[in-house]
This record gives structure tokens, C-alpha cells and sequence, in this order.
């Protein structure tokens, strides 16, 4: 965790450098919701066991956004979010997989339709860069596979929120973004991918402030 | 969502009545797995993890065979008596002394923690199956006990070091003693060459047939790479002269101590000999272009049945078929990608020396042995005896035995070559050690958990070099379809051989412990060699992969020619030293595959699946083949003008005549020839009425059968009981005899030794003493079977159409305490089918590939029953990226009397049946779970 705390103030530190007159920052309070279920099929097996059942664990997040106009503005984020993962088996037992661990780094451009008001929902599009964790879980020495590396991997992201205004600087926002990663995974040693479909939902609560 | 670690819920498909799926809570798994009863019984395990795969093997196996087990494992421990009372303290005494459950602990710290986990998962599994059981055996009931012990990971390993030792340890160095120090004095009184009766006329190494793998295969016709030389046996009468007088009374002392005992009671005995027949074919050869591989182990037919089959799988571990009970693994069978099969290959891996014995108060036993001038300690090991006592109303009574008589206090051990003392006579000054590969920490049982798992040939030989002792011929075939054969265990280089001579005698006799033949020791043996001792390299142990002939053939034959010539010490290594495996083999049964193999490829031909299993099925008794002709010569010379009269009078009897006649037209099959009796032609396990062809084949079958035995005992065994001398072997005899008919031109039946075989008072001419000794053993036959003692099956007939084969060539398959258990038995729901004569008929006869032999002396009633043969017929064919077997099971998977699958399968065994093999499928774990 003391590696992943250290990527973490990196970023945070980016972010806090201001290069634009109005910036938001906000402090989040995140959910990651797993959309997807399933290994992709082993090449080498492919009766191999697909389905993963997920179990979502609260994480937490910082943003900076940077406005441009009246209606634009680019969101720069970073999350530390992670589900309990299990491995199904067909009409048997789940394996537990341990805790996928994810360090999601966003860049959204966001279009604001009511900036201003008290009420000003907004969408946008961008790109993450997704830091994941090995899998690591007692289950998963004693089926024989130990570790399983999961790739880093950028994908684009989809974005949507409400911000409500408390006063003229403290605000609280919900957040949704969504991006699919389905990155390839590997037990130690092994050359064969597995692609691993997580496509987490992102869902957030945070307190922002504006200056 | 998570499991409970420790209880888990088993869904198990058990069929063992008519009772519907059964769902058991079991500690100990650390997820949950299925065992599925196919329709004929057999477990088909899997699990998650290769710990719960051999949990439930364990659980299973003492589900199913828990006293066999006992059994064995007490057996092989010397603690047999603590089961079988009194019966067993013979036993256990032999066995500790041997020192087996000492190896096993010395194996345990030599496997890899990887294989020792799989065992100690099995162990927990037969505990677990022991603690689940409702009702222990019907066995433990009749033995007064209501536990039993709980099951250890040594255990396992004391078991599998039990089976290696029944396949590579032998008593024939004390047995071959025993006739040449006896056939020396007898010499010296009664004016014949005893040494040359030894060497050169009984214990010939010269095998019956010539068959030979390796050059056979490689089409060379002759001993690759080995160089002969002149035989270096030129001191053996001159040391054995001055062995002392008290070793022979030893030898006998011991011989007779160690023949009924459960761990050393099948050597030597000729019905129970273990043995086994593979070949091979390459897919050019085959008309389905795949390759073909066959394997039938020949083991103690018994019941329980001595395989367990069984299917596992688990991540990476996809496996079927037979297993011991008692251990976990297949141990013969087939993966995804290969399959493996084995024939005992008699590597001589035993030595036994004479001792010097000192008393040597210093010493911790107060005795000391005396070797190359130095005195070396006895070490010895103290030991508790206890037995049961069965029948004295009194449940669990266990009790120490105290010492005392032929109770010892401790087995004494050569520290110097860990060779335990097997007899002694401290008055004397004299012992008996014996060195065996075996008593090392060796890793034979991980040789199976590789080739489990192996994916290809290389994997194969992996798990080959882990087969220290025990050795065996193996057979392999793959998906690719690549046959290969090699040979497996440590022979270990002995100083006097390896420097081209012999000191004193050859290690097939027992040997001079002072020192100058002992094995080479190593100060740093290379990492995974068992034993201390130089070893012949694995590029020397005779091997084939995708041999030029095409195929292969090993039934317990000489796997390199090197006893052809009748000496297997003149060979040279190709570095140097005497290349030694073995003073002797058996070569009946692998030639008569060699010669079917040749006669289907002649002219191109192919051979099929159902060919190898008809292979499997051939009953042809090959040692026929070379006297038939003899008989009908001697008939034919009893007809010519100018026979002696006596002769000419055997020769004109209707009787012998007859007899003639009927062999004359014989096929040399042995089918049964009566309704009551299995023939491998009856379809489906069920009996058919014989043919009149079978009829007339199963009276020649027992005709000649009977004759065999006589003509020994109006030869080699005549002469050898006028002078009071022990016989050979039955086999080594026929050996003999076929090598006194080669002779006859140029010796007339004379011995090397000076001996005549072929005595006929007031008869000059030997061709007339040779022709009437023949024609009377014809005469003797047909006396003997219209004799009392043959009553039972003919009723006193002089009818030869009365002497079906069916009423002598039987089999019971015996359960090892308890006679109504053992097959046939009315108790049993199986009745005897002859009244009033023991056991099941069958076809088969000496020698036969269709092994179900006897002894070649045979002569009573119920001499020409058999109690080993194939425990399992495996044909595998492989190629294209797939492979499909066969196999068979004589019994059931069941040990307890009254399941439906007690014997279910013996029917179609007895027919000649197999069923396909079908490996498990169904989901896998992801991420190449190992």
C-alpha cells in the first residue's frame, strides 16, 4: 500500500499545480461497481472457468477541475478504488481471488449545461490510465497459481454529475464515470493472457470547492 | 460465498446399492470435490487442487479396500501380527530384520516436499475414510479387532516400497547356493562334476527362447555396444570349498523361515511368480496408422484384486487408470498425452554375503563383522513385537510378544553397506547379510505423481530416473505417437566386475563378505541418486525410443541379449567392466509375441487393436512348439525297423498312439473344452459350450501338459532325486531339459557334469534311451491320468476325450484370511462350477502369453491351477493428437463381500473383455493452475 500512496501524491500533486483562473477541487468518497464477469477463455483451455463475482469495497478520491468558458471545463482525478473478487464455479464452489486494487487516473473534458446555478448537471468524455494491483489470496496458492498479474492499461472513459451548490465555493457533487478495462492477466511465470473484463462503474460522492 | 475452511460439503454420486446420490461432510478438503461411480463401480475423482484429489483417492480406497490395505502395509512393516495373531509373527520377524518400514522412512526424506504433500493429503483422506465408515470390515469381526490404526503418510510409502521389493527382490542367490555347495559335496561322493551341473547342465543362463528387446527391436540381432569375453568364472569351486560348514544349514534355516510368510512367501513359488508382458507397435505398422502399445502385469490374482482402478483429476491432472490401494497416483494407465505400462525386469539388485562374525565386546550388539581386515560394528535396531489373539472372545487384545526363541531382541544391521543380517550362528562365527538396492531412501512412488502429470517423452524420462529400485521394463506410447521402452532402477557397480574379473563367486551366488566384490561406493553420490554405490549409467540400461524395427516386445525376457550364450558375464561395458544385469531370464511368453508380431508383419501386413488384444488372448504354449516335434519323432523312430524292442512296444501301444495322434493334429492352444470352464472365445463374460474342435484341443492341451511334468521327472528331476539333490526351478529345468534334447547329437544326453539325464537300464543306443524316455513320460501320463488322484476331474476314465484341459487348469482367486471370501465360493454368490474341484477353469497352461501358469512339473490334481496372472490387460493406441485405451480387472473395485461390485468385472476378464477408458471433462481452472 506504501507504493500505491506514493503514485497517489504524485498525481495529487500534478493536479494541484493552477494554470487557469477558476478551479474546482473536490474530495470523493467512491464506489467502483464492476460491469464485468468474465475471463476471457484461456487459449490454451477454453473450458476454463470464466465467470467472477465481485464484491465492492469503498474507496476514496481527489480531483482538481479546471474551467474554461462557461460550459467547459477538464477534470483531472485520481481514485483509489478495489472490489473482493471471486472466481465461479459452474454449479460449484467460489474461489476467492482476493482484492482487485485500482488506482484509475481521469482526464475528462466535461460540458457544463448550468454553471452557476445552484443545480448544474454536466457530462463528458476522457481517458484513464488504470494503475491494478496483483491478485494475491490464500485460495489462489492453494489452487496452485499463486499471484496473478493484472496489467496496467489506458482506456477512454464516459462521464456524467449533478453539482449542487451550498454556497459560492463549497458545493456537493455526484459523480458517475464508467470506462471499460479488461485488462490481461497472468499467473507468475506464466506466458499466457487472460483478459480480465472488471469495466468498473465509478460511482462518487464528494465535497468540492471552488476558488 | 466463502468456504469453510476445513468442512466442506462433498457431493457424492456413490452407487453402491441402488442408493441415489449421497451428500458427505468431510474435514480436511480444502474445497469441495466429486466422486462419481461410474456403472461398473469405479471412482472417478475430481477436485480443485491436487491435495484434494488424493484426499479423496485415500477416502475412496479405504471406503473400498480398507483391510487389504491394513493388510499390506502390516505386512510389508512387520507388524502383521497385530492382525493376524500368530499366523503373522514369521512374517514380521523376516520383515523387520529385512528392514523395509526402516527404507520407507529413509524415502520419505528423499521425495520432494511436492510429492510428500500428495502422500500426507492421501493419508489424511484414508483417515478421513476410516472415520466415515459405518462398519469396518467384515475381516476385523472375524480377527476380534474393532480399530484400526490410524493411516500415516509411511505407511503409504511402506507400501509401494513392499510392491517394488516383490518385483526386484530375490532369494535365488540362497536358492542357487544351496544347489551348488549341495551338487559340490554330492560330486566329490558320487564321482560327477557338481560345479559343471550347476553352471553348465541345470542353471544355465541360457533362456528358453532367444528372445531379447533391444536387439530384437533395433533389428540388430546381437548385443549393441557389448564386447565378449572369455567367462571369468575360474574360482568358484575353489572359494565355495572353503566356505564354512555352517553357512549351508544357515541357508536352509532361513529358505524355510522366510516360504510362508505374506512379505517374502510368493518368491519363488512358480504359480505366483510375477512377471508381465508389453509391446509395442509404430503407427506404420498399425492399420490405423496410429501406434499401439500393450500391457498386461502379471501380479497375485487375488481378493480383493490387487489394482484398484480409479480416474482423478484435478488442475493440470487428468489420469486414468489402476492404482494399489494403499497409495496414491495411477500407477499404470494414461494422462491426456501419454500412456505408460511395465513388465518386472530381474535386474539382480540383491547380493548376499557370507559374514565373519567376532564377538567384540565393544560393539553395541557385542558382535562385529571382519572386511577387507577391519572390524565393523553390527548396529543393532531393537525391536518390539506384539500379535493379536484372535479367538480368545477377547475384543482388541493386542499383546506384546517377549523375546525369545525365534522372537529377536533387535535386527542387526551392516552399518558399512546397510545390509541387514538375515541369519546367523554367532557359534560358528558365521552370517548371512544381504545388500539390496531398495533399503535406500528411494524415490520409486514420485516417478508415478510425474508421469501423472507428464506431457511427453521427456516428462516420461523425468520421472524415470526417480524409479530407484523396483525394477521394471516400461512401455510408452503418446498422442504423437512415439512407442518407446526403457528399463528403470539403480544397478549398482560391483568392484571385481567392473575391474573384468570375478572374485570368488559371480553375484547371483551368495558372496564372499571379506571384502574385493562388494558395490563401488561414492563419497558424493550425484544429486538424485538413491544409493551410495556407483551405478550403470542410463545411457547403458537398455532403452528404445521409436526403435527401427517398428516394435517391441518385453515379457520378462533378457532385455539386451546378454545371457544368449549362456553366460551373462562376458560382456564388457562399453567403458570398460563387466556389463551385468542379470544371470537369467524368462523367455516363453516373449517369444511367442515376437513370433506373432513377425508372422502378422510378414509380407507387409498390419496389425490392429483388436489384434493386440487377441495377442493378449493367445494361449499357445511355445515350449510345445520345440517338444511336439520330439514326441512325434519318437513315436515315428518306435515305428521303424530295427527299434528296440521296448521301444517299439511303448510305441505300438493303442494308448501312447492315441495320445500321439491327438497331439499330432493339436494347434497347441489350450482352451478349456468343457461348458463350466471361461475361454477368451465366449463373448461377453458369459460361458458357451465348446466346440468339438476345443474339445479335442483342450484334451491334446492337457496330454501334453502331463507329459511335460513327467519327462522332467524321468530326466532332470529322476536324477536329482536318486542322488538327494535339490532341483531347479521348474522353468530352469525345462531350460535344461531343452538344452540336454540341443545337445543330444553330440553329448547322447550326457551332462557336462558326467551325468546321464537319459538313463535306461540295458539300453546302449542313447537315440533309443532318449526315444523311450519320451514315449514312457507319454505312457506315464495317460497312467496318471486315469489314476485316483486324478479321479476327481475324470472319474478313473481311460477315454482321452474325458481329459479336457478345463478340469485341471483352474483358479481360485484366494482372499489372504478368510477362504469363503475368496472367489469361487458359494458365500459369495459365486459357487465353485465343478463339483468337488477348487476353483474356476480356465483356458491358458505354462508359459503362455495369456499368462496363467504353472508349474512345469505339475503332476496332481490341483497342480495346474494358477494363482497370478494379468491384474489388469491394457492395450492403448495412440497418435493424431489423441490417444484411446482398453483395459480389464480380475475381481471388482470393492473388498467387502456382498457389494455388486465385489467381482463384477472378473466375468469379462475371464472372456477375454475390456471396456474403454474415458477421461474426465468438465471445467478447468484458469491462469494454467498447476
Amino acid at each position: 500500500m506504501t507504493g500505491r500512496f506514493a503514485r497517489f501524491a504524485l498525481i495529487l500533486g500534478l493536479l494541484a499545480a493552477p494554470s487557469f483562473a477558476q478551479i474546482d477541487v473536490a474530495a470523493w468518497a467512491t464506489w467502483m461497481e464492476p460491469q464485468g464477469d468474465r475471463l476471457s477463455s484461456d487459449p490454451a483451455d477454453p473450458t476454463a472457468i470464466s465467470e467472477i463475482a465481485w464484491d465492492a469495497e469503498t474507496g476514496f478520491g481527489f480531483s482538481a477541475n479546471f474551467h474554461m468558458g462557461r460550459a467547459l471545463s477538464v477534470e483531472l482525478a485520481a481514485y483509489a478504488v478495489g472490489a473482493d473478487a471471486a472466481l465461479v464455479a459452474p454449479g460449484g464452489p467460489q474461489f476467492d481471488l482476493g482484492a482487485l486494487d485500482l488506482t484509475p487516473v481521469t482526464a475528462t473534458l466535461q460540458w457544463h449545461f448550468a454553471r452557476g446555478a445552484r443545480i448544474d448537471p454536466y457530462v463528458g468524455v476522457g481517458g484513464a490510465w488504470i494503475l491494478a494491483e496483483d491478485l494475491s489470496s490464500a485460495d489462489l496458492d492453494a489452487l496452485g497459481i499463486g499471484d496473478v498479474e493484472v496489467d496496467d492499461e489506458f482506456t477512454w472513459l464516459i462521464n456524467a454529475g449533478l453539482d449542487f451548490s451550498v454556497t459560492s465555493s463549497l458545493g456537493i457533487v455526484l459523480d458517475g464515470k464508467y470506462f471499460p478495462f479488461e485488462p490481461a492477466t497472468r499467473a507468475a511465470g506464466d506466458p499466457i493472457d487472460t483478459d480480465l473484463a472488471v469495466d468498473p462503474l465509478l460511482l462518487s460522492v464528494g465535497l468540492r470547492w471552488r476558488f | 460465498m466463502r468456504r469453510i475452511f476445513g468442512f466442506v460439503f462433498l457431493a457424492l454420486f456413490v452407487i453402491v446399492t441402488s442408493a441415489p446420490a449421497a451428500t458427505v461432510d468431510l474435514p480436511g478438503m480444502r474445497f469441495p470435490g466429486t466422486v462419481d461411480r461410474d456403472a461398473q463401480g469405479i471412482a472417478r475423482i475430481s477436485a480443485w487442487t491436487r491435495h484434494d484429489v488424493f484426499f479423496l483417492q485415500g477416502w475412496v480406497h479405504a471406503q473400498d479396500r480398507l483391510f487389504q490395505m491394513d493388510f499390506t502395509r502390516k505386512a510389508a512393516s512387520g507388524t502383521l501380527a497385530e492382525l493376524v495373531g500368530d499366523a503373522g509373527l514369521g512374517n514380521d520377524v523376516q520383515a523387520r530384520a529385512i528392514g523395509l518400514r526402516r527404507a520407507a522412512e529413509a524415502s520419505w526424506l528423499a521425495i520432494s516436499p511436492r510429492a510428500r504433500e500428495a502422500i500426507a493429503a492421501y493419508a489424511a483422506g484414508v483417515n478421513a475414510g476410516i472415520g466415515s465408515v459405518t462398519a469396518l470390515p467384515p475381516e476385523y469381526g472375524a480377527l476380534e479387532l474393532t480399530r484400526v490404526d490410524p493411516w500415516t503418510p509411511i505407511d503409504t510409502v511402506v507400501i509401494a516400497k513392499a510392491i517394488a521389493f516383490s518385483l526386484s527382490f530375490d532369494l535365488d542367490d540362497i536358492d542357487r547356493t544351496i544347489a551348488l555347495l549341495t551338487y559340490m559335496a554330492a560330486g566329490n561322493v558320487l564321482g560327477f562334476d557338481g560345479t559343471r551341473l550347476f553352471f553348465e547342465d541345470l542353471f544355465t543362463s541360457r533362456p528358453f527362447n532367444p528372445a531379447s528387446t533391444v536387439p530384437d527391436a533395433s533389428g540388430a540381432g546381437a548385443k549393441p555396444g557389448l564386447i565378449e569375453i572369455p567367462s571369468p568364472l575360474v574360482d568358484v569351486e575353489r572359494r565355495f570349498s572353503q566356505m564354512s560348514p555352517a553357512v549351508l544349514p544357515l541357508l536352509l534355516e532361513y529358505r524355510e523361515s522366510v516360504s510362508k510368510t505374506a512379505l517374502f512367501g510368493n518368491l519363488g513359488i512358480e504359480e505366483m511368480r510375477a512377471g508381465s508382458n508389453e509391446w509395442a507397435i509404430a503407427g506404420r505398422h498399425t492399420s490405423s496408422g496410429r501406434s499401439l502399445m500393450a500391457n498386461d502385469p502379471h501380479l497375485a490374482l487375488s481378493t480383493p484384486s490387487t489394482f484398484y482402478p480409479i480416474a482423478l483429476r484435478a488442475p493440470n491432472l487428468n489420469v486414468i487408470g489402476m492404482g494399489f490401494p494403499g497409495t496414491p497416483f495411477v500407477i499404470l494407465g494414461q494422462n491426456e498425452r501419454i500412456a505408460w505400462g511395465a513388465t518386472r525386469n530381474p535386474m539382480d539388485v540383491t547380493d548376499v554375503y557370507v559374514e565373519q562374525l567376532v564377538l567384540d565386546p565393544t560393539a553395541p550388539a557385542g558382535l562385529s563383522t571382519r572386511s577387507n581386515g577391519e572390524t565393523d560394528w553390527l548396529l543393532p535396531i531393537l525391536q518390539t513385537f506384539r500379535k493379536n489373539n484372535p479367538g480368545d472372545g477377547t475384543m482388541d487384545n493386542i499383546v506384546v510378544v517377549p523375546p525369545g526363541g525365534p522372537i529377536p531382541q533387535a535386527a542387526l544391521i551392516v552399518p558399512r553397506k546397510n545390509a541387514p543380517i538375515i541369519a546367523l550362528d554367532v557359534a560358528a562365527g558365521t552370517a548371512i547379510s544381504v545388500q539390496y538396492t531398495g533399503l535406500w531412501g528411494t524415490r520409486e512412488i514420485e516417478s508415478f505423481l510425474v508421469w501423472n502429470e507428464a506431457r511427453n517423452l521427456e516428462d516420461f524420462q523425468r520421472g524415470l530416473e526417480m524409479f530407484d529400485f523396483g525394477s521394471q521394463n516400461w512401455s510408452y506410447v503418446d498422442v504423437d505417437g512415439n512407442i518407446a521402452y526403457f528399463t528403470s532402477g539403480e544397478m549398482p557397480l560391483r568392484e571385481d566386475l567392473q575391474d573384468n574379473r570375478v572374485e570368488g563367486a559371480p553375484p547371483y551366488l551368495i558372496r564372499d563378505g571379506s571384502g574385493g566384490n562388494d558395490w563401488i561406493r561414492l563419497t558424493n553420490p550425484p544429486a538424485g541418486q538413491a544409493i551410495p554405490y556407483e551405478i550403470l549409467p542410463a545411457n547403458e540400461m537398455p532403452h528404445l525410443i521409436n526403435p527401427p524395427a517398428g516394435w517391441f516386445v518385453n515379457a520378462n525376457n533378457d532385455p539386451a541379449g546378454t545371457t544368449l550364450d549362456g553366460n551373462p558375464l562376458n560382456q564388457v561395458r562399453p567403458g570398460g567392466g563387466i556389463f551385468y544385469l542379470s544371470p537369467g531370464y524368462d523367455g516363453y511368453r516373449a517369444g511367442r509375441i515376437t513370433q506373432m508380431i513377425r508372422d502378422r508383419l510378414a509380407g507387409g501386413g498390419k496389425i490392429s487393436f483388436a489384434d493386440m488384444q487377441a495377442m493378449q488372448a493367445d494361449t499357445v504354449m511355445i515350449d510345445a512348439e520345440f517338444f511336439m516335434p520330439i514326441i512325434l519323432g519318437a513315436h515315428a523312430n518306435a515305428g521303424g525297423a530295427g527299434a528296440h524292442p521296448a521301444l517299439a512296444a511303448l510305441g505300438s501301444s493303442p494308448a501312447v498312439s492315441a495320445a500321439v495322434a491327438r497331439l499330432a493334429a493339436w494347434d497347441l492352444s489350450t482352451p478349456t473344452g468343457i461348458p463350466e470352464g471361461y475361454d477368451a472365445s465366449d463373448v461377453g463374460g458369459v460361458r458357451a459350450d465348446p466346440s468339438q474342435a476345443e474339445i479335442a484341443t483342450s484334451v491334446a492341451a492337457t496330454i501334453y501338459s502331463v507329459w511335460r511334468g513327467q519327462i522332467l521327472r524321468n530326466t532332470v528331476d529322476g536324477v536329482m532325486d536318486a542322488g538327494g539333490l535339490p532341483k531347479p526351478d521348474g522353468e530352469v529345468a525345462l531350460a535344461a531339459l531343452k538344452q540336454l534334447f540341443e545337445f543330444f547329437p553330440l553329448r547322447g544326453g550326457m551332462g557336462a557334469s558326467g551325468i546321464n539325464f537319459f538313463n535306461v537300464p540295458d539300453v546302449q543306443d542313447p537315440a533309443a534311451r532318449r526315444d523311450i524316455i519320451v514315449l514312457k513320460s507319454l505312457a506315464d501320463s495317460l497312467a496318471l491320468l486315469a489314476s485316483p488322484e486324478f479321479a476327481p476331474a475324470f472319474g478313473g476314465s481311460t477315454d482321452l476325450d474325458d481329459y479336457r484341459w478345463g478340469k485341471l487348469h483352474r483358479i481360485v482367486f484366494a482372499h489372504s484370511i478368510i477362504p469363503q471370501f475368496s472367489i469361487p465360493s458359494a458365500a459369495i454368490g459365486w459357487p465353485a462350477p465343478l463339483a468337488g474341484l477348487p476353483g474356476i477353469p480356465t483356458d491358458g497352461g505354462f508359459g503362455v502369453v495369456d499368462a496363467s501358469s504353472h508349474s512345469p512339473r505339475a503332476a496332481g490334481l490341483n497342480s495346474f491351477m494358477f494363482g497370478s496372472g494379468p491384474v489388469r490387460r491394457f492395450v492403448a493406441e495412440g497418435g493424431s493428437g489423441t490417444l484411446r485405451t482398453h483395459t480389464s480387472l480380475p475381481g471388482g473395485t470393492s473388498g467387502i463381500p456382498g457389494s455388486p461390485f465385489y467381482f463384477n468385472l472378473l466375468p469379462m476378464w475371464l472372456t477375454n473383455e475390456s471396456f474403454e477408458q474415458q477421461l474426465q471433462s468438465g471445467p478447468t481452472l484458469p491462469w494454467g493452475a498447476r
